[in-house]
Order: C-alpha cells, then structure tokens, then sequence
C-alpha cells in the first residue's frame, strides 16, 4: 500500500512538474481547434520537454508568453522620427552612419534556400533580441569571412558561438529612452541588463565594442537565474573582440524605401544568401507560443509581446514537404508539411482578408530544440495585397526592419584599383575624381564592400582605407 | 710557398668574413608570445592604465634578448635594452607600436601595434548592475513615502571629491569628501550654481513636494542627472486611489540648471529629520563618457569674417575642438561632414587647414542643389569629405579647424546655415567617422545647435 502512494506522490508530482502551465492543454485545444476551423497550415503543441524547461513556475501560458516576448520597438524603427544628437556615449546620427542599404546586382531566384543554424536557448530572460543578434553575427562571420555562403552551411557546424550575455550587457537604457524622447532628442545609453532590448542598437554595438566569444562570458553560468544585471566574469576583460565594419539593414517597407514587394523580398533575399542570416523582429500573437509545426498564420488577433529572431531561409511551396527542419535530434522528424501544396490560401484575421502565399520565410528561434518544429518555426512572406496596400500584419517579420553584419577587410579588395581616374598614377586627383562621381554608377569608382553599382561615400571612404593598407 | 701562405690566408679571410655575415644575418624567426591574457596581441585594444605585457621567442620556442621602444602616436615614449620580455603600464590613450629588435641579428625586428583607448574600458564598465553613461538616473530611497507622509520634509544634499596631493618620497593622495549645495543666483527658481560650503545646515537642499489635482501628493522618485542639468522626471504618488503607482510627467521638472562633471564621483543623502540621524545614501553617482568634460570632442559652427546679419559675403568656419586627438585615439581615417544652407544663399569657396597631426589630409566636397531638408525647408547641401592618409604630415601647423566655407547672400530673405542630416535610411547625407579598418567610430560629437542665422542683404 505504501508503495502504491509512494508511485502515485511520484506520478503526481512529474504531472505536476510537467504541466505547471495549468491551461496549457486547453489552449493548444483551443488553438488547434480554431487552425481547424480556419483550414490553416499548421498545428499546435507543447512538447513535454518545453514545457519542463520553461513551464516551472508559471502558471499560464499568457504568462509564459509574457516572460519569453519581451523584444521592444522602438519608435525609432517604426516611424522615423526627427532626431538630435548632442553629447552623450553615443547619439543617434552615428547610429544611422552605421547602416546601409544594400541594392542587390542581381535577383536572387533560387526558390528555397535555407541554412539550419544552431538553436539557443534564451531561458526565462527576455534576451530574444541578444540571441537574435549574435546568430546573425554568428552566420554573418561564417558567410563572409570563411566564404560558407552555400545552401546549409553558413555556421550550422558552430564555427563561431559568441557570447549572447555580453550583448546584453550592452542593454539600451530604457528609462533614458523614455526621457530623452520626450524632451531632447534622441541619445542611446547602455545598460546591464538582460531583459527587454533591441537589436537596432545591438548591431551598432557589434561595430564598436565588437563581439566575444561564448567561452569568455558563458549564458551558461546565468542560465538557471533570471536575474537581469549581471556582471561580466574576468575572462572578459581579456578577451578578444571581433568586429563587424557596418550593419546592412533591409528596412521595413513602411518606410516607402520599397517600391514593389518584389523588390523588398528580392533585398532580403539578397542579404540572406550573400551575407548571412538576418535579424529580425514581429508582434507575437498569443497563439504563437503553442506553434508546433506547419505554416504558422495566425488563429486570432490578440497581442503577446515582442519577439526577436533569426531569418535563416525561405522555401518555396512545392517544397514545403520535402523539407526537414527539425532533424537535428529527432531522426523521426517530419517535412513542414505532409502533403505537397502548390500555394497557401489562409485567412488573417489581424486584416481581417484572405491570403495567397507561395513562398515561406524559415525562422530561427531561441527557445531550445523543444520548442517548434526542432527549434524553428515557418511564416508566410509579404502578400503581394498587404504590400500594395501598405498593410503590414504585425506578425509578420517584414513589419520591421532586418539587420545583418558586414565584414569589410582588405581581401575582399584585392581587384579594386584606387587609380580612379585612370592616369596611372594613384595620388590625390583620384580621391578628388572619386568624390565627384558620388550619384553614378561608374563602375571605376564602385570599390566599397559590398558592391552595389554606385559610386556613395562609402567608396571614399574605403578608397583612404585602401590607400593606407597598400601605400 | 708565399703564394700557398697568401692563397690560405685570403681563403682564411673569406671564411671569418663569410661566418661573420652569416652569423649577423641569422633569422631568428621572431614571433610575439601570446599565452598570457595580458600579452599584447598584434591589433590588440586595452584600457587605459593598464598592465601589459610585450612577450616573444625565436625558432622552436628560443629565447631571444632584444631591445624595445615604444611610440605613441609615433612619438617614442619608453626604451629597453637587453631584455627577454617585459611588462609595462600603458597609461595614456592613443595608438601604440611597439618595436622589438633581437640583439645581434640583422633585420629580426618586429613592429607590434596596438591601442589604448577608454571606449574599451567603458565596455567592461558597470557599477552595481548601473547605467554607465553621460546620464545618470538615481531612484530615491523608499525611505521617502513614509518620511512624508509622517509629515516630515525631505531633503537632498550633494557631495563631491577632491584630491590633495601631499609630499613624500613617492607622493600621496588624499582623498576628500566635500560638501555641495545648489545656489539660486539669479533667483528665477532654478538652482544654477554649485557652491562648497563648511556645514550640512548649509548643504540640505529641500526636495520638492507636490499635491496634484488629479493625482494626489507627489515626492521624487527618480532624478536624472546630467553634465549640465538636474532633473526629476518621474514621481511616486503617495496619497489617493493612485497611491503607490510612478506618475511620468509629460515634460521632466528642471530642478538645476548646473550638473557633474564627467568621470568624476559625487554621492547625495535623502534626509528628512533636523537631526542627522535618518538618512538614505545614494550609489556613487559619476558620469562616464569616453572623454572628459573639457575634452568634449566637438563640431560647432561659427561666423569667421563678415556679419550674415549685414553682409553679402561672409566665411563660416566647422571648428572641431578636441576632435583631432579624439580621432587620433580611435585611428579615424575619414570624416565626413554636411552643412546644409538655404537656397538663396550661393556657395563661394571652401579651405582646409591642417587638421590631423602626424596624417596627411585628404580633403574634397560637392554640393548637392534642391533638397528637403527633415523639418521641410529647401535647402543646399555642401558635403565635406576629408581623409587621413599615412605617412608624412603637412609642413604646417595643425588647426581645430575642419574647414572654412565662404558664403554669398543672394536676395533679402532669411536663410541660414547649419550642421544637419538627413535622417533616412540611405541617405547618405549624415556625419561619418571610418577607422583604419573602415569601421565606423562612435564618440564625435556635432552641436547641431549651432546654426548660423541669414539675414539678407
């Protein structure tokens, strides 16, 4: 008999442990049965292990989203307000002189190309955005750097594992934020702290403090915690840095930079396939957090948070059922989809219309390998309807911008002539000739990385780079 | 036998020679010992002040004696001869090489560069998990809610630091906490001066207790401190259904109009009783920035010849105060700068001095005609680009000024002239500052404030 109540504590307890999250049986019910009811792509679930890990001591899946979403926008990215800079650590013009818009030569036409990189694991902190931005910087060194630019490699083998705990230890203040946009301007301030941040800042500081490795600030030693300031070990100080030269950034085509969504989606395709996997951002409806495979579209409208993650390929329909995304540690994982499909028709209710999606962007996710479909989670890219329309679901990555790091170093220049005006001889009259061909296309003056097909001051700037590095 | 003796002996000649030179030429295959975390690494980047150590060997781990000098901003600072390795303090910032020659060898040298610069510091820098940076937010002790509502005042006093230096073999510091209050001198109701003072009576400085009509009773919860103002910007209510929530005001409340100097520590004390008896200290309050507050590395504008308020033509100067040797710190090799001017007023000409010591300039511009500007306005833009090349600096003395720009009025209308940018993506029509590695530099200040009023002619 004591045994029997001794198995039965001990069933109770792992049920218990298991499903501390009280609803969340009910709400995958509820949200498979609305998939059902809507005809959707996709299906819902917890894994036992997911919800071991991250279940402990919460009671709601509401809750658990409000721990794991907690990206924040800032108004900076979303509207692009006026802003002064004045002094402070650092302002928001040298921010800005930080990104580029890259125009592609080409159009990318390969209709599925994915790299499946390592998933991390942010645990109960709302680090989203410093996993986010460290993958990019991760694929980014891999792609550019050792040339890993093929279809599944850029750092699936985890090359380069840099340190998520120093980005965020580089926070944004907030508070600072919240003043400065009131009354100044616009400064930007660090601050150590691994809750809530934002990879438009992060990125920049990928420029000027550079990045460190995992091995010399460990998430590991912070993992089971969640506090959120936290001092860096020792092994920081001494560490070495490795930095990114500039961040390309694929603006949100709310800013009008886009005049057709085939050239927007063409841009991220081009930053994704030259230059590593991107980082980027959406509104979290509350039915995301029980996504467990298929084409995540949404069930219902209401807000979750903020999230930050990582696109790391897109497929097109017809290959949605040949590809495996969660192979990794389940040799039984399945395709995105069962049964091949030529297109996707599926109901948004956040715009209230129906939808057509033949291609699918492959996201990245830093909830484990639990969580998904081995980690990974699969979207519709921009209708062509909601681009014309100027609509933007927020749930959708293309709502904000995209950032991936750029690598300038003098082998990438080896072709590049600083005898711009051809007279064979390299001195001042070229740096002159250079300035005056900003605003064309010729290509004697085009040296920058990455090429674009224009002359900008980035090519100036980088014919005094050269002119430094050879001379 | 004569001939055999000088055919030896020329042979004999030839082979010491021969040793000789082969000895002098020896490779020792220098290469830079990296094991410790303190080595100085080719490219390498360290703090200010700190211990480093300059390590090598030969082929096959050999240890190699050699003579060591080390340049900052190619200036030579230290000297050592005969040593094996060494450790040194890097004390200031700036860009260092350090050139290694073995002793006895020829062409075995090796050049090892470097940099110290306070960015890398303030990288590593936190205080108590605390925001670093040129504000500082300093939450009130809860303290308060219950001192005010027990009816008492608050108050807040300030102390600052100083340093006195008393002779010795080696001289000492001495570390010395001062008082400070804030003065009104103007009596607007601002506070806008520090001033020293001998006794806490004098220091206590009342901290302001609001009743709202809408909010109930209000103390300070949090108080923004910057470089040259004192604010509260948000606000604990106390009294009402609302009691216990933050209350953010639209716009901050200047409680000084004065503020801290940079990388330097002050405290406060939150008191409320006559006595000294119940009080709350704050954290150690100090500003961080990459420079100090006389260093402030600064684009400004200003009128150099004529009046524009009079004047048909009239010269404008960017002057960069500090700018040159901040860029120095962070081997900045570009710089880039917009003036943005109105469309009735003609573009004449541009100068440039010697700006960047120990660099070659490089400098050109365009204008760009017909452009909106972010508040709306018409303008012209005149782009300034001015690159530093490596190897021997102009003949001339260097200036603070980035560049002279001569001006015409063309019609009566106002106009002006500013530092600005276009705040887009893509633009292209911003501030931009490039290392030798083409990656950007933070930490250049542009005081957009100072715009040129127009008047016409």
């Amino acid at each position: 008999m004591k045994k029997a109540i001794s198995l039965f504590t001990a069933l109770l307890f792992l049920s218990l442990s298991l499903f501390a999250v009280s609803d969340a049986q009910p709400f995958i019910e509820k949200v498979n049965a609305s998939i059902e009811n809507m005809g959707l792509s996709w299906k819902a679930g917890f894994k036992d292990a997911f919800l071991d890990i991250y279940g402990e001591g919460i009671s709601t899946v509401e809750e658990m989203g409000r721990v794991l979403n907690q990206y924040i926008f800032i108004e900076k990215e979303l509207e692009i307000g006026r802003a002064m800079g004045s002094r402070l650590t650092t302002t928001d013009d040298m921010l800005m002189s930080s990104l580029q818009i890259i125009e592609p030569l080409t159009d990318i036409t390969v209709p599925t190309f994915y790299r499946l990189e390592p998933i991390r694991d942010q645990y109960l902190y709302g680090s989203c955005w410093a996993f986010g931005t460290v993958a990019a910087f991760e694929s980014a060194l891999a792609v550019q750097t050792l040339g890993k630019r093929e279809i599944g490699v850029g750092n699936t083998d985890n090359t380069y594992d840099f340190s998520e705990r120093w980005v965020g230890f580089h926070n944004i203040n907030w508070s600072l934020y919240q003043w400065n946009n009131w009354y100044y301007g616009f400064y930007l301030q660090d601050h150590d702290r691994l809750n809530g941040g934002n990879a438009y800042f992060a990125h920049y500081n990928d420029i000027r403090y550079g990045m460190i490795e995992e091995k010399n600030a460990p998430y590991s030693d912070i993992f089971l915690s969640n506090l959120e300031g936290l001092p860096l070990p020792a092994t920081a100080w001494t560490a070495p840095r490795t930095y990114s030269t500039r961040t390309a950034i694929a603006p949100t085509p709310r800013t009008g930079v886009f005049e057709t969504r085939d050239e927007y989606v063409n841009n991220i395709k081009n930053l994704l396939y030259n230059y590593g996997s991107l980082t980027v951002s959406y509104t979290v409806l509350d039915d995301f957090n029980g996504y467990e495979r298929g084409i995540y579209t949404p069930t219902a409208t209401e807000v979750g948070g903020g999230h930050c993650v990582t696109l790391v390929g897109w497929v097109a329909a017809e290959d949605l059922d040949k590809v495996v995304l969660g192979g990794k540690l389940n040799p039984g994982a399945l395709t995105i989809v069962d049964d091949p499909i030529s297109e996707l028709k599926y109901y948004d209710p956040t715009v209230e219309a129906t939808r057509t999606a033949t291609e699918f962007w492959i996201i990245k996710n830093s909830w484990g390998y639990a969580w998904g479909d081995g980690g990974y989670f699969v979207m519709p890219i921009i209708s062509e309807e909601d681009f014309d329309n100027g609509w933007f679901p927020n749930w959708q990555i293309e709502y904000n911008h995209m950032y991936v790091p750029l690598f300038d170093r003098l082998e990438l220049h080896e072709a590049d002539s600083l005898d711009i005006n051809g007279d064979g001889v390299v001195n001042a009259t070229d740096y002159q000739f250079l300035v005056s061909l900003i605003g064309t296309t010729n290509p004697a003056g085009d040296i920058a990385y990455p090429k674009d097909g224009k002359v900008t001051y980035e090519d100036v700037s980088t014919w005094v780079f050269l002119y430094n590095a050879r001379y | 036998m004569r001939k055999a003796l000088l055919v030896s002996t020329i042979l004999l000649l030839l082979s010491l020679l021969f040793v000789s030179c082969a000895t002098k030429g020896i490779d020792y295959g220098l290469v830079l010992d990296n094991s410790s975390p303190f080595s100085i690494r080719e490219g390498g980047t360290y703090g200010p002040n700190s211990v480093l150590e300059l390590a090598w060997k030969g082929l096959e781990g050999r240890e190699i004696i050699a003579d060591v000098s080390v340049m900052l901003n190619n200036v030579k600072i230290k000297e050592f001869f005969g040593v094996t390795k060494l450790t040194f303090t890097v004390e200031e910032e700036g860009s260092y090489v350090a050139i290694i020659t073995a002793k006895g060898a020829r062409g075995n040298t090796k050049a090892v560069n470097f940099s110290v610069n306070r960015l890398w510091a303030e990288s590593l820098s936190s205080f108590n998990g605390s925001s670093d940076g040129l504000f500082y937010f300093d939450t009130c002790s809860s303290l308060l809610r219950s001192w005010v509502l027990n009816g008492h005042s608050p108050f807040i006093a300030f102390y600052g630091l100083e340093q006195n230096v008393i002779a010795n073999v080696v001289p000492e510091t001495e570390n010395v906490r001062t008082r400070l209050t804030l003065v009104d001198t103007d009596d607007d109701g601002v506070y806008d001066a520090w001033q020293e003072v001998a006794t806490y009576a004098q220091q206590k400085i009342p901290l302001p207790v609001r009743e709202h009509p809408t909010y109930g009773l209000l103390v300070p919860h949090q108080l923004i401190y910057t470089t040259d103002r004192i604010e509260i910007w948000q606000w604990l209510i106390l009294t009402g259904q609302y009691a216990g929530y933050l209350l953010n005001t639209a716009q901050p409340t200047l409680f000084a109009s004065v503020g801290f100097e940079l990388n330097w520590p002050y405290t406060r004390r939150l008191d409320t009783y006559e006595e000294e008896s119940n009080y709350a200290y704050g954290q150690i309050i100090k500003l961080h920035a990459l420079y100090d507050s006389d260093k402030v590395p600064m684009f400004s504008l200003d009128v150099a010849l004529g009046n524009p308020a009079r004047d048909i033509a009239f010269t404008a100067v960017i002057t960069a105060e500090n700018v040159a040797r901040f860029g120095q710190i962070y081997n900045t090799r570009y710089m880039q700068i917009p003036v943005f001017f109105s469309t009735n007023i003609a573009f004449r000409g541009i100068t440039f001095d010697n700006f960047m010591p120990g660099l070659s300039d490089i400098s050109s511009y365009r204008v760009i005609y017909d452009v909106i500007n972010d508040e709306g306005e018409d303008c012209n833009i005149l782009m300034i680009y001015r690159g530093f090349l490596e190897g021997a600096d102009e003949p001339v003395a260097t200036t603070p000024v980035f560049a002279s720009i001569d001006f015409e009025t063309l019609d009566d209308e106002p106009g002006f002239i500013a530092l600005d940018y276009i705040d887009e993506y893509g633009a292209d029509v911003m501030p931009v500052f490039k290392d030798n590695q083409n990656k950007n530099v933070d930490g250049f200040v542009i005081d957009y404030d100072t715009w040129i009023p127009v008047n016409g002619i």
